[in-house]
């Protein structure tokens, strides 16, 4: 049986109909709370994970492949083969801010992340002092309360950040699924994760 | 909880004693190596990585790393060393690395072998058979060997012009995570020739069975050392076909050489249990000439930690002791001449005060009956 960690929500959602594409459906999927779901032909078991512990279900091997935003392998670089980007989880990586920001003059700047590495790398690499404060949710709040002059988050639709007064001030990367395989799995569980790897690469590449 | 911990002191036991018996069978000696390195030896021979390295300051201020990385101790060791003619060694060591994640140990408990010789197919193989043989030992069957070589996939970067010597590490890392997407649009910035680029691709899904991946890499060979390099890795494989492992064996030339460390054979062996690599290994010899003065050296390293999470829980072998004697004030000078006269005979026996005399044979947690103990030990 092949093991697969997978965000819970929006990219399990997707997940799940690019496996239907070839034949692996989890009809238990959304009927209840179970985090562990096995496929109706008993070949997959799916493990709903928070996003940004997807890599660790890998990375030790208790899941022998993830489906991982791109985000959160930049962020925490785990030890795992990234073996193909998947047509799902679209969004991107954004520093925003009020309207107007001209954040390429500022010598430094505060902005509040999750992605406190990543952010710190970006204003590393445009020359500007920065100084990263770690918020783990509902970011927006930092340059409204004035904790922060930016923020550097996910963005989807842009509407969370439209309805709190704040833009897009500059895109740092694109944000893609990823799938990732676990360094022992691969070697040592090839012949069964073959034709699922294939697969789903292919519907994948169709869903485009 | 007590009692889990209480059998992975055993385990640990169990896997230093087993492997550094094995060790010696193979003719290697052990030697200690220093816990403390100045820092500025770790920055000089390259082997600090990105601020993993614990460091504290001594009394006169200097940075001192605590061991990060055995192998760089054992060849300061050993540059200390009057160098001889048959020179192996196996050191147990704890490594401490600060990886900055929450999930991954900071303190790994290792042992390891470098064998001080220069490089041949024979010592090579002998090395690798040493690494799976050991696991063997110690009951671990469910294993895979992956071989490449420092030289396939650097001699081909080498070629090409667009990519500049600091940046082939980047090459490096995207072609070890078999990230393929990440590596296009790197080599696709950088103008690198579609020939090269196709190559560079494939070889990050180049693994799996031996004949076969070997015929697809001759393919991808276009210089005279990649082919050097095919041909050591088969000169290795067919002498470990004489010592029967080579169903253990597979080709995996889609791992690199990180920090150049490596210079000729490398090779991992993963476990499924284990979720990864519980050995690596490879041959050095830059570094073996430059911090040892040493003409070659080739070695691994197994992670301990790993290997005690596949062992079965309960496993006979665990225990060392094999008798408990108990026995009161009356009758100590029984108990004294049995337990010598048992540990005269191999066995271990643990000595202790007790309600009554009483023989216990550990393992099957019984105690004996009298005609049993004049069955071990006579009258």
């Amino acid at each position: 049986m092949i093991k697969i960690a997978v965000a819970k929500g929006r990219v399990a959602k997707q997940a799940i109909k690019l496996f239907k594409e070839f034949g692996i459906t989890f009809s238990e999927f959304d009927l209840n709370r179970k985090l562990i779901l096995n496929s109706d032909d008993g070949s997959v078991q799916m493990v709903l994970v928070k996003p940004s512990d997807t890599p660790i279900y890998v990375e030790t091997g208790v899941c022998d492949c993830g489906i991982v935003g791109k985000d959160i392998l930049l962020e925490d670089n785990p030890d795992v083969y990234r073996l193909f980007p998947l047509n799902i989880g679209r969004c991107k990586m954004c520093v925003a801010g009020f309207e107007g920001t001209d954040i390429r003059n500022m010598k430094q700047i505060v902005a509040a992340s999750k992605f406190v590495n990543t952010a710190k790398e970006y204003f590393d690499g445009l020359g500007i002092k920065a100084k990263i404060i770690k918020i783990n949710g509902s970011v927006e709040l930092a340059p409204l309360l004035n904790m922060s002059d930016v923020i550097v988050d996910i963005v989807e639709s842009g509407v969370t950040l439209k309805e709190n007064g704040l833009s897009v001030l500059e895109e740092i990367f694109d944000i893609y699924s990823v799938f990732i395989v676990n360094k022992a799995s691969l070697k040592m569980k090839h012949s069964s994760l073959k034709p699922f790897i294939e697969n789903l690469q292919k519907a994948s590449d169709r869903m485009v | 909880m007590l009692h889990r911990e209480d059998n992975t002191q055993k385990k640990y036991a169990f896997l230093k004693d087993t492997l550094s018996m094995f060790y010696k069978k193979y003719g290697y000696e052990q030697i200690t190596i220093p816990m403390f390195m100045p820092y500025e030896l770790y920055k000089k021979f390259n082997f600090s990585h990105q601020n993993e390295e614990l460091k504290l300051i001594d009394g006169n201020g200097n940075i001192l790393v605590i061991r990060a990385d055995a192998t760089f101790h054992v060849l300061k060791t050993v540059s200390t060393l009057k160098s001889k003619e048959n020179e192996k060694y196996f050191y147990e060591a704890k490594v401490f690395r600060n990886i900055n994640k929450d999930y991954t140990l900071d303190e790994i408990n290792q042992t390891g072998v470098e064998c001080f010789l220069k490089e041949s197919d024979i010592v090579d193989s002998d090395i690798i058979a040493l690494a799976l043989s050991s696991l063997f030992s110690l009951g671990i069957k469910d294993i895979r060997l992956d071989l490449s070589h420092a030289d396939f996939v650097y001699s081909l970067i080498e070629e090409i012009d667009e990519i500049k010597k600091d940046e082939v590490e980047i090459v490096h890392k995207f072609i070890e995570q078999k990230n393929r997407d990440d590596l296009i649009s790197y080599l696709d910035k950088k103008n690198v020739d579609k020939t090269y680029k196709d190559k560079l691709i494939d070889i990050c899904m180049l693994f799996g069975d031996f004949e076969e991946v070997m015929s697809k890499a001759r393919a991808i060979a276009i210089n005279d050392k990649m082919n050097d390099a095919l041909d050591k890795i088969e000169g290795v494989y067919n002498i470990l076909k004489l010592y029967d492992l080579d169903k253990y064996v597979y080709l995996d030339l889609g791992f690199t050489n990180a920090m150049n460390y490596y210079s000729g054979i490398m090779f991992k062996v993963y476990s499924i249990d284990a979720g990864g690599e519980i050995i690596n290994g490879g041959r050095y010899d830059r570094l073996a000439r430059k911090i040892a003065g040493r003409s070659g050296a080739c070695g691994f390293s197994q992670n301990l930690d790993l290997t005690a999470q596949i062992l079965e829980d309960n496993n006979d072998d665990f225990f060392s002791i094999d008798y408990l004697i108990y026995c009161t004030n009356e009758d100590i000078k029984k108990g004294i001449d049995m337990s010598t006269e048992l540990r005269d005979k191999g066995y271990n026996v643990s000595l202790i005060e007790g309600k009554n005399f009483k023989v216990v044979d550990r393992k099957n947690n019984k105690s004996l009956k009298r005609e049993e103990i004049v069955n071990l030990i006579g009258e």
